[in-house]
């Protein structure tokens, strides 16, 4: 097991005071594995309407957005993005 | 244009730390003896959105994505209208009031035909595509997250904001 640092951004900043997750994910897991495990664990706590958000959210790399089947990137920053509106 | 120089120029803008955006930077940025045509899109907070009285913002940024992410609208539109292009993108971080520049794209091309539809390209991917939330302050106190657009679409079960 290894600890994930996950950055949140925008309306989830709400949710997460510090501005950063911290999930304990088995090596190799995926994405969708990490989304599970916040689902389950953190975010179990929060209202309806923050786990909608949630759902809506994808995660990405510095570089780019991260499929659900892609495996976790060791060492990086991972972001938790909300829908976005730049501009 | 240089061999050796890069044609874009992108950033992301801390206000309180770099002050604000400037729009002969971007003029600045993309000029280019060979290039005669120069279209600028400059985004500004406006006063009301969806009848509320908005007395500023903030902007929210995940800083080393939405740089990536405007390279990529940069280098797509290079790709669809020609090697003979420079692309300024920068967009405002932090609080911004009323008629502040939240984002500024600027494009050089030969002709003004090519500037017009890159930039057009170019914010249209900054505005769907990049990492930046944005949170209006209202005249009575209060603030919201304004509601946007989910990304990828790959996550099964995604639904709309709230």
């Amino acid at each position: 097991m290894s600890t994930v640092r996950v950055q949140v951004f925008g309306a989830l900043r709400d949710c997460v005071a510090s501005g950063e997750l911290r999930v304990d994910m088995p090596a190799l897991s995926t994405v969708h594995a990490l989304r599970e495990a916040i689902e389950n664990g953190p975010a179990a706590a929060w209202s309806s309407s923050a786990q909608a958000l949630l759902r809506a959210s994808v995660f990405a790399s510095e570089s780019s957005l991260l499929h659900p089947s892609a495996v976790l990137p060791e060492g990086g920053v991972i972001a938790l993005l909300p829908p976005v509106s730049g501009g | 244009m240089s061999a050796h120089e890069s044609p874009f120029v992108l950033r992301v803008v801390d206000v309180a730390m770099q002050g604000p955006l400037e729009v002969q930077h971007a003029l600045d940025a993309v000029a280019d003896a060979a290039f005669g045509g120069i279209d600028v899109f400059i985004g500004r907070v406006r006063a009301h959105n969806h009848g509320r009285v908005v007395t500023g913002l903030h902007y929210d940024m995940f800083d080393p994505l939405a740089i990536a992410v405007f390279a990529r609208a940069a280098s797509k539109a290079r790709t669809e209208f020609g090697p003979a292009l420079r692309c300024y993108v920068a967009h405002a971080k932090g609080h911004l009031v009323v008629g502040d520049t939240a984002v500024i794209v600027a494009v050089a091309t030969p002709h003004r035909d090519e500037a017009f539809r890159a930039c057009r390209a170019v914010i249209e991917v900054v505005k769907h595509e990049a990492p930046i939330w944005k949170q209006e302050h209202y005249i009575d106190g209060s603030s919201a997250w304004t509601e946007g657009c989910s990304l990828c679409g790959s996550e099964p079960g995604a639904v709309a904001a709230p």
